[in-house]
């Protein structure tokens, strides 16, 4: 899951940061702001964007955050890539990028072949070799990565060469004459694909250091590369005139400049008053400032659902939600709006898992309890609470403290309290929450979780309640035989081609009450006039999709 | 803020001295003993009994908090509405709105004082907040009392190792940061508990802020003890062959006692404060319990909107400690009235 | 002079070790703290996690982590774990800011208290005199978060005429800088002003009242030089030893929340988001620092004590 920093929520006078993951727009709110529907707008120019929240590092070997996505994306193109300038579930696609063409797969799924373009370059000139992909990843592991575990535990050599005892990754070889890139995998697993995509993969020359570049930046073939950086306050990109990949797009301004500035209030109030061009979506527009921006700059802001869910889980292995009833009335008596304005608003209510702007997501009206949209169902509730002779039975639910997350606790707690359980709260400090809850002693009984998209696939979120995730995902011991078996065969095959099945695996788990799922974050779309509203991109992947953005 | 007492003189705090009082001090009545002397002055200081009054007012609304959750406002202080609505002059309002903004207050007598983000009842959580905010001062203040007496009369009497022990110890306290120790002490704590208790105790923040301030009392107490103990009396009564924890309890103890409780108003104020503190940043009080530390922090974020959600906590804390304050002067006053700020290093 | 050097470098020592030790230790106490957990992600699994640990020592016996912590903080290599910055550096760079909002605070604070503090010494009883008693009182009363939050509601967003927090460096802009700072300025040295005035009116009224006072009178000299020459100066001394001890707490507890609410890059507000992220070692750093503050203040102010007193030496 993408890891975002965020300033003390406590603390800030000015507006809480809830900084997840790529988002999409929702299936149903897409058709408003169709992409690449650009008025013609010029060219060139510099765009200013407003950030509350700087990203762990610009270089991409050790960076997985949403904001720095958003930066490194248009810098260090892989191999692989999600489509630009689509808003919504289009933008989960996975085209070519410095690779001629989707790999060709062998070996009972377990070796994917590239080819990599011939004559490409990067931004010094240098030319990209094969080799140079095997050095990437190795570099990944080194540093190591946010998500190095994607490349040690799917590749064949990854552990190996991890933990010291290889001196490169076995599993990858490369002929720079051809430009093939073969890599084995440990097991079958399509979602590799989606991993090529992702900038971390993208080849580097084998001169850069493996260590982490924060000042610099690395070096890559995109539309824009690095020019100046200062951490954690500014970061700056401009053209790259030596992009030479076929298919992609170059964008519109001519420099890009990023500023972090820790008061979410004076970022949005620049944005609103059009002295910065784009309102980093990882950041929350303050509450304070949320009607203004509603009024004042209607036309030009818009909140668009992202794929993350929030959820609470719950112990399925000992009481009371062992019991299939306490559970079920949980989901019929939890009110997502509620949940909906704790968070300024900004949910887009919803009881499944996979969200709208992933393949095989469910639409909302499917929920089997109530209308997410509506009020609950108490009769319901009190009746399946009845029915499983779990009432009077305490429950200690677990939350962090960050604003909205303790209120949602709070809010939880008292529904439990009111179906009749003898509910009390657990707050644990957000650095430590997860650990908390994963620690296998402690068993949790109920609490709070959530998941922002590694990448667009419906298994990066199904695979959260899989027997064998492990305590530290699956912080209820879900395990579910007909959920695994299920999970382990879709998970082969290219979603598109299952999309109907994850969705009723999606439903299966919800009719079985294994989570709670409330809703997906929606990030706000906030651009000042200068720009073209319509043409810019909300990307599922990318976020602000920097290609996107051009000057009226 | 720190208001130092060193180790060689009697407390120096700050101090009032009533208006008109003479500054030189004059001499006192005959054939009166000074306690009931302390008192008649105190009950004629209309200032001191007036806040305390209202003191006792405040102490009084808290403890009628239960009353005032069932019979008034018909919401406990954890009870969430947050989709529910409310009526105010006639209209049905949002609680909540759907931007998540609460409602200010409505002077009726459901949220008469507005709500919270999660459609709770403020004046009922203020209510219930400031018994939690005034019970961990009262903890604290009775820890640091008793502890902070006994360190200063060990460390002061014995000398020796206790006091080879005990000063650095206090001045290691008493160095540290306050804030910071409080509130990583109160992080830490409110995850994992202590021993037999459980991390979102009321005790654990009385006892980080009662373990803060020990040298607060400890070393003018200590101060004193050392003026004490070369005096004739305690020779004599050493000669008399009285075991030192007797003479300690016997002869030294009565003689610090106006000092002792000159600083109750005190100490009782600071650990208020304190609590505000830790709670405000979050290390104090845990959710979804109240108080007025946290009742403020919660309230910031909407200031803008809804200034009243943090600014009646804030009154409501100003005033406690205020006539807290106002009582210790007045205590000190009836006590010493030649008393004045002094401040030797 | 020497041996009070001494002794106040040992003992000064020996409490930053102290409380490094005691800074280190509360957060070993914390069931479930993994850092290596947090630096590596949440999606990290178990080998990313082993690395990050062996990178950083986590798997080491607590002394030995320990040490290696304070090697790396004395070489000034080390860094925290939510942002992989490096701690001294930070330090370095925010302690500007922080003195921006401190120093000017205090200077304002205790110009005003001896203005105030002498004129309602000669004017004893009067409005001024029971004013500065009512601030005294009150200002004790009221904690520094919730003023600053009052003050920022009040003029800066309600009668706009200050910016919304945030800090304008001194060099770029001198007076953008003042603008900004002049709401946190009030915050801290409004609470301090009345007990400041408070302590030196009646310090002053007794040193008037001693032999030598009425004898420079009688001498002939004016009310006023008598007072600066001679009542002032001996005044002085208690509420230096005051400043001493405040101005050093200050930096560890009303700038922090000051920083906070006003949104000022200093080290309060690092020091607030690290415990925030129980993120160790800024807070052992902070920590400190501040504690290394409060000797050094406490030692000074026993300096100018000596200095102000003839009498008074130096005794360690």
């Amino acid at each position: 899951m993408k890891r975002s920093i965020r300033p003390l929520g406590a603390l800030l006078l000015c507006g809480t940061v809830v900084a997840l993951a790529a988002c999409s727009s929702g299936s149903s709110s897409s058709g408003s702001t169709g992409a690449g529907s650009s008025a013609s707008g010029q060219a060139g120019g510099t765009i200013t964007i407003a950030a509350g929240t700087a990203p762990l590092s610009a270089d991409q070997g050790l960076d997985f955050t949403t904001q720095g996505t958003e930066l490194y994306s248009v810098v260090n193109t892989p191999l692989l890539t999600f489509a630009r300038g689509v808003q919504g579930v289009g933008g989960t696609k996975i085209i070519p990028a410095l690779a001629e063409s989707l790999p060709t797969v062998s070996n009972g799924g377990k070796t994917y072949t590239f080819t990599l373009r011939p004559g490409l370059h990067y931004s010094n000139g240098a030319p990209i070799k094969a080799s140079d992909e095997t050095y990437a990843l190795e570099r990944d592991i080194k540093i190591p990565w946010q998500a190095a575990s994607f490349v040690s535990a799917y590749i064949q050599g990854g552990t190996a060469y991890a933990n010291g005892k290889a001196k490169t990754i076995s599993g990858i070889t490369t002929d720079d004459a051809t430009g093939k890139i073969v890599v084995n995998l440990v097991a079958p697993f399509s979602p590799i694909v989606d991993i090529f995509a992702l900038s971390g993969t993208a080849p580097v020359p084998q001169t850069t250091p493996m260590k982490n570049l924060a000042n610099t930046g690395t070096i890559g073939d995109g539309p824009y590369m690095w020019s100046s950086i200062t951490p954690n306050e500014t970061y700056t990109l401009v053209k790259n005139p030596k992009f030479d990949v076929p298919g992609l797009p170059r964008g519109h301004a001519n420099k890009i400049v990023f500023q972090v500035n820790s008061n979410v209030t004076a970022d949005a109030e620049e944005v609103l008053n059009n002295q910065a061009d784009v309102f980093d979506p990882g950041d929350t527009v303050p509450a304070s400032l949320l009607q203004q921006v509603q009024t004042q700059a209607n036309g030009r802001y818009q909140p668009i659902p992202t794929n993350s869910t929030y959820y609470f889980w719950f112990g399925v292995n000992q009481k009371p939600f062992n019991n299939l009833y306490a559970r079920q009335a949980v989901l019929a008596a939890l009110d997502l709006r509620a949940l909906s304005r704790l968070d300024s608003g900004f949910l887009t209510e919803d009881c499944h898992l996979i969200p709208p702007g992933i393949i095989g997501n469910s639409p909302p009206s499917s929920c089997p309890f109530h209308n997410p949209d509506g009020a609950p169902n108490m009769t319901l509730a009190k009746q399946l609470m009845q029915k499983s002779g779990m009432i009077g039975q305490p429950v200690t639910v677990y939350g962090e403290e960050r604003s909205p997350r303790r209120q949602w606790l709070d809010y939880y707690t008292s529904v439990l309290n009111s179906l009749g359980f003898k509910a009390t709260e657990k707050v644990v400090n957000s650095s430590v929450y997860f650990t908390t809850i994963g620690a296998p002693s402690l068993k949790p009984q109920t609490g709070w979780g959530d998941w922002v998209q590694d990448f667009p696939n419906p298994w990066d979120f199904m695979q959260l309640f899989a027997g064998n995730a492990g305590s530290s995902l699956n912080y209820g011991y879900v395990n579910d035989n007909h959920y695994n078996t299920t999970l382990n065969t879709l998970f082969q095959s290219a979603p598109e081609t299952v999309a109907s099945q994850w969705s009723a695996l999606d439903k299966y788990a919800v009719s079985q009450a294994y989570y709670a799922a409330f809703g997906h974050e929606e990030f706000p779309k906030f651009y000042s006039d200068r720009l073209n509203f319509n043409a810019g991109v909300m990307s599922v992947e990318y976020q602000t999709d920097l290609t996107s953005l051009e000057l009226k | 803020m720190a208001l130092d007492s060193d180790d060689r003189g009697a407390a120096g705090i700050v101090v009032a001295a009533a208006p008109g009082d003479p500054l030189a001090g004059g001499t006192h009545p005959p054939a009166i003993g000074p306690w009931r002397l302390a008192g008649r002055r105190l009950r004629r200081n209309k200032v001191a009994l007036t806040f305390l009054v209202l003191f006792v007012i405040i102490v009084g609304l808290c403890l009628l908090a239960p009353v005032y959750s069932s019979y008034v406002a018909h919401i406990g202080p954890n009870t969430n509405n947050i989709t529910g609505t409310v009526d105010v002059a006639g209209k049905q309002q949002n609680v909540v709105s759907l931007s998540g903004v609460p409602i200010g207050p409505t002077w009726g007598a459901h949220y008469l004082l507005g709500a919270d983000t999660n459609g709770r009842d403020l004046a009922v959580r203020l209510l219930y907040g400031g018994r939690t905010s005034l019970l961990i001062g009262a903890i604290a203040t009775l820890i640091i009392m008793v502890l902070g007496t006994l360190v200063g009369l060990v460390a002061g009497y014995f000398r020796g190792v206790a006091d080879f022990i005990l000063r650095p110890l206090m001045e290691l306290i008493w160095s540290f940061p306050v804030v910071i120790l409080g509130v990583a002490l109160g992080t830490a704590l409110a995850l994992g508990g202590i021993g037999p208790v459980k991390g979102n105790s009321v005790y654990i923040p009385a006892f980080i802020i009662g373990v803060v301030y020990i040298p607060y009392l400890g070393k003018p107490i200590r101060g004193e003890v050392l003026r004490l103990r070369h005096q004739d009396f305690i020779d004599a009564a050493r000669v008399q062959g009285m075991g030192p924890w007797r003479i300690i309890f016997s002869e030294i103890l009565p003689n610090v006692a106006s000092t002792i409780i000159v600083f109750v108003p005190l100490v009782l104020a600071y650990s208020i404060l304190l609590e505000a503190y830790l709670s405000f940043l979050g290390a104090g009080v845990q959710a979804p319990n109240a108080s007025w530390g946290t009742l403020i922090s919660d309230g910031l974020p909407y200031i803008q909107t809804t200034p009243t959600y943090s600014l009646i906590p804030g009154a409501m804390l100003v005033l406690t400690v205020l006539s807290v304050n106002v009582v210790g002067d007045g205590v000190r006053d009836a006590l010493d009235p030649r008393a004045q700020v002094r401040v030797r290093t | 002079m020497t041996r009070f050097i001494t002794r106040r470098a040992f003992s000064a020592i020996l409490l930053l070790f102290a409380t490094s030790v005691v800074v280190f230790g509360i957060f070993e106490v914390i069931p479930s703290y993994n850092p290596a957990r947090a630096i590596a992600g949440r999606n990290a699994t178990a080998t990313t996690v082993a690395q990050v640990s062996e990178k950083f020592g986590f798997d080491k016996p607590i002394y030995v982590q320990y040490g290696n912590t304070m090697k790396l903080i004395f070489t000034g290599q080390v860094i925290d774990y939510s942002d992989n910055l490096n701690v001294v550096d930070q330090f370095s760079q925010r302690f500007p800011v922080t003195l921006s909002l401190v120093v000017p605070a205090a200077i304002l604070w205790m110009l005003a208290a001896i203005l105030l503090g002498s004129l309602s010494a000669l004017r004893a009883g009067g409005l001024l005199d029971r004013g500065l008693m009512v601030a005294a009182i009150v200002g004790v009363s009221i904690p520094v978060f919730l003023l600053a939050a009052v003050l920022l509601y009040a003029f800066a967003f309600r009668l706009s005429w200050f910016p919304n927090t945030g800090y304008s460096p001194l060099l770029s802009n001198p007076a953008q800088w003042a603008y900004h700072l002049v709401l946190p300025w009030v915050a801290i040295a409004a609470l301090s002003i009345g007990f400041y005035s408070r302590v030196l009116r009646s310090n002053a009224l007794d040193v008037i009242n001693q032999d030598f006072v009425r004898t420079a009178r009688a001498k002939g000299l004016s009310q006023r030089q008598v007072f600066v020459r001679h009542v002032l100066r001996n005044s002085l001394m208690p509420i230096v030893t005051l400043f001493g001890l405040d101005f050093a707490t200050l930096l560890g507890g009303a700038a922090l929340v000051t920083e906070t609410v006003f949104n000022l890059p200093g080290i309060g507000q690092y020091e607030a988001t690290a415990i925030g992220n129980l993120d160790v070692p800024p807070i052992m750093v902070g920590a400190m620092f501040t504690a290394f503050f409060v000797v050094l203040f406490s030692a000074l102010s026993d300096v100018v004590y000596a200095l102000l007193d003839p009498r008074i030496r130096l005794t360690g």
